[in-house]
């Protein structure tokens, strides 16, 4: 879960840091119940079912939290764009192919993801709640053969890179710099 | 039927929400008498039981709940008698049409709307809730994607709630992409 900085507040900080902790409780837990699992027939199935329901729960209680669709005006939106980011996260640092959201407003860009994957995107650290003004730079970049736009936006401790895939990239660069700000300020290079 | 966030009124949201509200009731009221009863009773009926249930009774109980599916179909069925209409249409005003694969509804794409319209509708209608009317104005994302062996289009609009999307599987493409691009302002700004 990342917010952009003017975005962050006590209560988006304290959220993030409760849902972290929670997290990686829940991960020693489920190592150790997959330790003691033989001795007391748990069920390995209902063990992972468990650790996923938990981790969707605990999404749902401490993850970002998005404005009402319906309450702002929406330019564009991608259901099945692709993405990682560039921070790391244990293992989790493979990105999602062709399951991230990604919706642009006048105001905002909203990175998340659709049920099931819903339960998972925290670890991967791919759902973001971005400001327009706080984009630092925009670039296109040539990745595993093939376009990706390389999106660094700041946030509380320093800059956080993400790239993403969208399936239109002209119409997300429309779409982006629709007022044209993002060009004006310097910070939008395609070439 | 779906209709995009500039097409409906006050009278097609009233009208809209009472359809919901009466098929859930109804529905959960058909789960409840019939469904939910022959289920418990066929579930946990143990052969080897030294008095097991009457051969009569598990028979009623499969007819009972024949009888809930049945309903549950007719119950659907009777969703199209609250559906809206859509408007009378000259023939000439059409840019294409496509008998998509059966029993999926009509794609027709207008200067301004795109159609999404069954032919007859029979019982499988509700359950594809695929009926929409969309105008050109409302879509925020037109691309294709992969789906399986195959490409879809995907069509992503404003509704009244938010955000919805419509996936179409044409039979042929002559003449689809610029009938669908006629008219239309991605991200509201003009290629």
């Amino acid at each position: 879960m990342s917010v952009s900085i003017s975005l962050t507040n006590k209560e988006t900080l304290s959220r993030q840091k409760t849902g972290r902790r929670c997290r990686y409780l829940l991960i020693g837990l489920i190592i150790f119940l997959s330790i003691i699992a033989e001795d007391y027939s748990l069920n390995s199935g209902l063990l992972i079912l468990f650790f996923f329901a938990s981790l969707w729960f605990i999404r749902l209680l401490y993850g970002i939290r998005f404005p009402a669709k319906e309450s702002v005006h929406i330019l564009h939106q991608d259901s099945f764009a692709s993405g990682a980011t560039s921070r790391r996260y244990l293992i989790f640092q493979a990105g999602g192919a062709y399951c991230l959201k990604i919706t642009i407003s006048t105001e905002e860009i909203w990175v998340s993801t659709w049920f099931p994957f819903t339960s998972i995107i925290e670890l991967c650290g791919l759902e973001h709640r971005i400001l327009l003004r706080d984009i630092v730079n925009v670039n296109v970049v040539r990745k595993w053969f093939q376009k990706q736009i390389k999106l660094t936006y700041q946030i509380q401790k320093g800059e956080l890179t993400i790239y993403l895939m969208p399936r239109d990239l002209q119409v997300f660069y429309r779409a982006l710099d629709h007022d044209g700000a993002l060009r004006a300020a310097g910070k939008l290079h395609l070439n | 039927m779906r209709l995009s966030r500039s097409l409906e009124t006050e009278e097609t949201r009233r009208l809209q929400a009472e359809l919901l509200q009466y098929h859930k009731r109804t529905q959960i009221w058909i789960t409840l008498v019939t469904i939910i009863p022959s289920l418990v009773i066929l579930l946990t009926n143990d052969v080897d039981h030294p008095a097991p249930k009457h051969p009569l009774l598990i028979l009623a109980m499969f007819a009972l709940l024949g009888l809930g599916l049945y309903l549950q179909i007719q119950q659907s069925r009777g969703l199209k008698a609250f559906d809206l209409p859509f408007p009378a249409l000259d023939e000439s005003d059409i840019l294409y049409e496509d008998h998509c694969l059966p029993p999926a509804p009509r794609l027709i794409i207008l200067a301004d709307e795109i159609w999404y319209k069954a032919d007859e509708k029979n019982f499988l209608t509700p359950f594809y809730g695929l009926e929409a009317r969309i105008a050109k104005r409302d879509i925020i994302g037109l691309y294709r994607r992969p789906r399986f062996r195959n490409h879809v289009w995907q069509i992503e609009y404003r509704t009244s709630k938010g955000t919805k999307s419509l996936r179409l599987n044409p039979t042929r493409l002559e003449g689809m992409k610029e009938a669908l691009y006629t008219n239309l302002h991605l991200a509201q700004v003009p290629a």
